[in-house]
């Protein structure tokens, strides 16, 4: 993450843009739109564990479903808005505590299919805890902003600022130790880095920002179901992580746009849209393993005749 | 009741043996989680419906082609995908997931999302032991299962092509020096595995209704039972399978029907935790 | 997946040209071309309920085709002809079928919205964007009637059948004790659950075990097992077809063979030759009975009968109780439209709705109020209907036709030989 200055007024006056783009478009633009920013969201979070921290969290969308039933549930409870989002980031946090302590000492394609298969647990027990959960037909979400100007705004500033925060994780001594992490864990071990503390922050951190995207995700869509959190969405989010550019500020927020943008602007049926996401994805793995911004960053330095930055 | 969920639990358990089968050779030739294969035992069947009854070919060469079908898709998702990623051991399961999402998704622009039925011609035959009775295709998993396995073992034991696919899988440095084509037995290993998926879609389509994403919830169980009975190790796999199997069934009549595959992935995550080669690797990883 | 039928050009030209000559004057105030209105329509043409859409939808096409084939409708003075865009949910409400919900209300601002499943996952967003909502088919306890006063059910609830089934095992299959298989995936299941145990203690049968498969169950041999546990006389099995086949199937391949099968999923022939498989769909159908609402082919009303036929031959789908309901639905909202004076004012058309009496030209048979209104409360009610298999014929006859108050029957007759009258 570089451009040290312009960065954070840069990421504000994108936000303004954004909420201009959410508020004075058609509902169908302004749907596809705010999906896309919520996503960044959730996505973001996921570049701090698997990005800077080069662990590859498939299931970021068990924290998103988590967020999303626990704000609504406590909602629907009486509480205020301000404890929703609270409940929101707390419990998705936590699990994401508790998940990484059980894969403290996971690592790789372990660690990877380990998250999928929590994933799939997180999503078993939203569909079959139905008398907390609604079951596989879900909830009802009560809009707990004034109007939907309110909730635009939220929803662009969130964007916004989860791409600030991400930055400023990513200079700060966290991300610093994370991409040590991410180098050589045994050797950044040797350094002293304390990386078993490192992974659970980073793990935990990424949590509390997908829980923090659910909770959004129910205000915007007015309903909820388990469908909406199976582990399909943990991996297309890793997914979206990849092909954007993971450990870059703007990764998130190109992969979203291609993944939820590209299906919904052709107006395709979930099929074929996944059919699409799932082609894409493996042949730009396979070409570009660093993604697209990756593959951009690349093919200029070498434009400009210099060593790639290192990262 | 204890017998009768006794049978259930065999009947389910050779079905996670079968696709443990599967996916722990590849698992032990190249280290690669092989997602995908739910999808080719989804085409499997979509083929063995389009022969048998679109076409109307006889049943048993319907399924001979489609299983040829399978071991050629298998094949292809090496050639075209996993080759790439052989020496990025990261890249590999999210390349496995894209593939599951490609064919899954395929199966359902080309065939549509409806159920539809794989109807053998023992799909009304009834096995009557005492109290207990075990349907037609429940006995077929069984036999499909248990001729499987036993021929997988010959080939492993007993042919050059399976010795090498061992070498490989135990040390792939030494088999090279000793002049074994790697990438031969790469290409043999999927080629196994496809047949087995194919083996796999005559078992499971007729128990329940073919659908795009019929085969989502087993392969889980699949690789659980691949990763508790050691990454590579087929016996294990199939052990492990079966018992599986039998736990879930147990599980779902005395316990809570709900959370049957919940048992199956609270010891999954147990084991990724503590031991993630596998609680019966002793170390280096073997096949056979 | 969207599905526009538009008016052709020719019946344009010929509404302007009968709209001329009945204005009679040279000196029309404005030239009376036939404007289009279009209605919108979720359905699961796709997924766990695409049983229910794909009918649904070529129903309404057919009467919307005979509609604009007939020179359209009026509404104040104006001609229009009727469109309706159909968007797939896949039956999946809180991801696709809200955002089409959107689309068909916050950018088409369609004056109507039709709806068929999973109603209740739309609560907030009926309240956001408010609309007439007509809803085909979505019977559940409790009634979807409660979730937003915009909606109005075009058939019987739930409570209004379902009892017809335990009172028929009871006293006509002589089944006093019957286990209950339900889904716990689909709160249609769950609805039906609830009044098969208030039925069955009205009319004295026992459940001997009430068991309810998670979603996503393949293999149900757990669940057989324990219902059979009990000794059964029936079995009675919650959902909607592509729930209820499957099951039928595994406890046919299971070797339950003589126990009677009892369900209220309005599975067609077609539908369980398909699931369940050519060579097997026959033997395992034999032992239901299925109880949902009236078919057209019991009708005596010739023009019912007239729709069961055409149906039937346009669509090489077997017409069956949602069909008729659908088929009506486009006669319902031209008839509110006219009540009200116009196409576009959502409030008035509701007004209207709330009181209009049963349009002359539907077939579902649907039994007005005692003021002769439509909607009881919002709910159009017909008779119910339980249906027998034929395994000479391969298709299904009428058993039991009935008409509920409570759980105390207004109307009750029993069809003793359906199949013979085949």
């Amino acid at each position: 993450m570089t451009r040290g200055g312009l960065t954070y007024p840069a990421l504000c006056v994108l936000g303004i843009l954004l909420f201009l783009a959410l508020q004075y478009s058609n509902a169908f633009y302004s749907g596809i739109i705010a999906s896309i920013l919520i996503w960044t969201v959730a996505v973001s979070g996921l570049n701090v564990v698997a990005g800077l921290g080069g662990y590859p969290s498939l299931m970021q969308g068990g924290f998103y479903g988590i967020g999303a039933y626990a704000s609504t549930l406590a909602l629907n409870d009486g509480l205020a808005l301000p404890l929703a989002i609270l409940a929101a980031i707390a419990v998705a946090a936590i699990a994401g505590l508790l998940v990484g302590l059980a894969f403290a000492r996971t690592r790789g394609q372990y660690f990877a299919i380990g998250t999928l298969f929590f994933g799939v647990v997180v999503n078993l027990v939203l569909t079959n805890g139905a008398s907390l959960t609604g079951g596989p037909l879900g909830l009802s979400v009560p809009l707990a902003f004034a109007s939907t100007a309110d909730l635009n705004i939220a929803i662009a500033a969130s964007a916004a600022a989860a791409m600030m925060l991400v930055h400023a994780i990513g200079r700060s001594r966290i991300g610093r130790h994370l991409t040590a992490l991410r180098e050589d864990e045994d050797y950044a071990e040797h350094l002293g880095v304390p990386t078993g503390r490192m992974k659970l922050l980073g793990f935990t951190i990424s949590a509390g920002f997908g829980g923090f995207a659910g909770f959004l995700i129910a205000q915007y869509n007015g309903a909820i179901s388990p469908d909406l959190f199976n582990y399909t969405v943990g991996f297309v989010m890793f997914v979206a992580l990849s092909l954007g550019g993971a450990a870059r500020l703007a990764g998130p927020l190109l992969g979203s746009a291609l993944i939820v943008g590209v299906p919904d602007l052709l107006n395709l049926p979930s099929g074929a849209g996944m059919l699409l996401v799932g082609i894409v994805f493996v042949v730009v793995i396979i070409i570009a393993p660093d993604g697209l911004i990756g593959a951009a960053q690349s093919l200029a330095a070498r434009l400009r005749a210099r060593p790639a930055p290192a990262r | 009741m204890i017998l009768q969920a006794l049978s259930n639990g065999i009947v389910l358990g050779a079905l996670f043996a079968l696709l443990g089968a599967g996916l722990t050779l590849v698992y032990g030739v190249m280290d690669i989680p092989n997602f995908a294969q739910a999808g080719i035992v989804t085409i499997g069947a979509y083929l063995m419906v389009a022969l048998a009854q679109g076409a109307q070919l006889p049943f048993f060469l319907a399924v001979l082609i489609a299983v040829a079908a399978t071991a050629a898709l298998s094949v292809a998702t090496e050639r075209l995908a996993y080759r790439f990623v052989r020496t990025r051991p990261l890249a590999a399961p999210v390349v496995a997931l894209g593939l599951l999402l490609v064919l899954d998704n395929s199966a359902l622009e080309i065939w549509g999302g409806d159920h539809i039925s794989l109807s053998p011609p023992y799909a009304a035959s009834v096995l009557q032991l005492g109290p207990i009775t075990v349907p037609g295709v429940g006995v077929a998993v069984i036999l499909i299962a248990a001729a499987a396995l036993a021929a997988l073992w010959a080939l492993l034991r007993h042919t050059k092509m399976g010795r090498a696919i061992r070498a490989v899988s135990q040390n792939p440095e030494a088999a090279a020096i000793i002049g074994i084509d790697l990438e031969r037995q790469y290409i043999n290993a999927f080629l196994i595995s496809g047949v087995l998926a194919g083996v796999t879609a005559l078992a499971y389509a007729p128990t329940y209704a073919v659908f795009p994403y019929m085969t989502d919830s087993v392969i889980l169980n699949g690789f659980v039972a691949v990763i508790i009975g050691g990454l590579g190790n087929v016996w294990g796999a199939a052990i492990a399978g079966l018992a599986l199997g039998l736990v879930e069934s147990f599980g779902a009549v005395y316990l809570s029907a709900a959370y049957q595959t919940l048992i199956g992935f609270a010891v999954l995550l147990a084991v990724i935790a503590v031991r993630p080669g596998g609680l019966f690797t002793g170390g280096a990883r073997r096949i056979a | 997946m969207t599905d526009d039928i538009q008016g052709r050009a020719p019946l344009r030209r010929r509404a302007l040209a009968a709209a001329i000559l009945a204005s009679g004057a040279l000196t029309a105030a404005q030239p009376a071309a036939a404007a289009s209105v279009t209605i919108g329509a979720i359905l699961p043409l796709s997924g766990l309920f695409s049983t229910l859409g794909p009918p649904e939808r070529d129903a309404m096409q057919m009467s919307i085709q005979k509609i604009n084939e007939a020179g359209g409708f009026q509404v104040a003075g104006q001609s229009y002809t009727l469109t309706l865009k159909v968007l797939d949910d896949e039956s999946n409400a809180a991801t696709v079928g809200i955002s089409d919900y959107r689309q068909l209300v916050g950018v088409d601002h369609v004056p109507v919205l039709i709806m068929t499943d999973s109603t209740r996952a739309y609560a907030s967003m009926f309240r956001r964007f408010p609309v007439p909502v007509l809803n085909i088919l979505d019977s559940t306890w409790p009634s979807i009637l409660d979730v937003d006063p915009n909606l109005f059910l075009l058939r019987s609830d739930t409570p209004a059948y379902v009892p017809g089934g335990v009172w028929y095992l009871k006293n006509v299959l002589h089944a006093d004790r019957i286990a209950f298989i339900g889904s716990a995936a689909d709160p249609y299941s769950g609805g039906i659950e609830h009044w098969v145990q208030q039925a069955a203690a009205a009319y004295g049968v026992t459940i001997t075990a009430d068991l309810n498969y998670p979603a996503g169950t393949t293999n149900f041999s757990p669940f057989i097992e324990s219902a059979m546990a009990g000794k059964p006389d029936a079995i009675y099995l919650g959902g909607v077809t592509q729930e209820v086949l499957p099951v039928a199937k595994q406890l046919y391949q299971a070797g339950i063979r003589n126990l009677p099968i009892v369900h209220d999923s309005g599975a067609t022939p077609t539908q369980a030759e398909q699931i369940i498989g050519p060579s097997l769909y026959n033997d395992v159908m034999a032992n239901n009975y299925d109880f949902a609402g009236t078919l057209p082919q019991t009708s005596t009303s010739p023009a019912t009968q007239a729709f069961y036929k055409s149906f039937g031959q346009s669509y090489n789908e077997y017409p069956d109780d949602l069909t008729m309901w659908a088929y009506d639905a486009p006669y319902v909202v031209i008839a509110a439209m006219q009540k009200a004076g116009t196409v576009t004012d959502q409030s008035a058309i509701y007004k209207a709705m709330l009181t209009m009496p049963v349009p002359p030209q539907t077939i579902s048979g649907w039994i007005p109020t005692s003021s002769g209104a439509l909607f009881h409360e919002r709910d159009a009610r017909t008779l119910a209907e339980g249906t027998r298999w034929c395994t000479a014929t391969k298709t299904i006859a009428p058993a039991f036709l009935y008409f509920l108050d409570g759980l105390k029957f207004t109307h009750q007759d029993v069809v003793a030989n359906g199949c013979a009258g085949q």
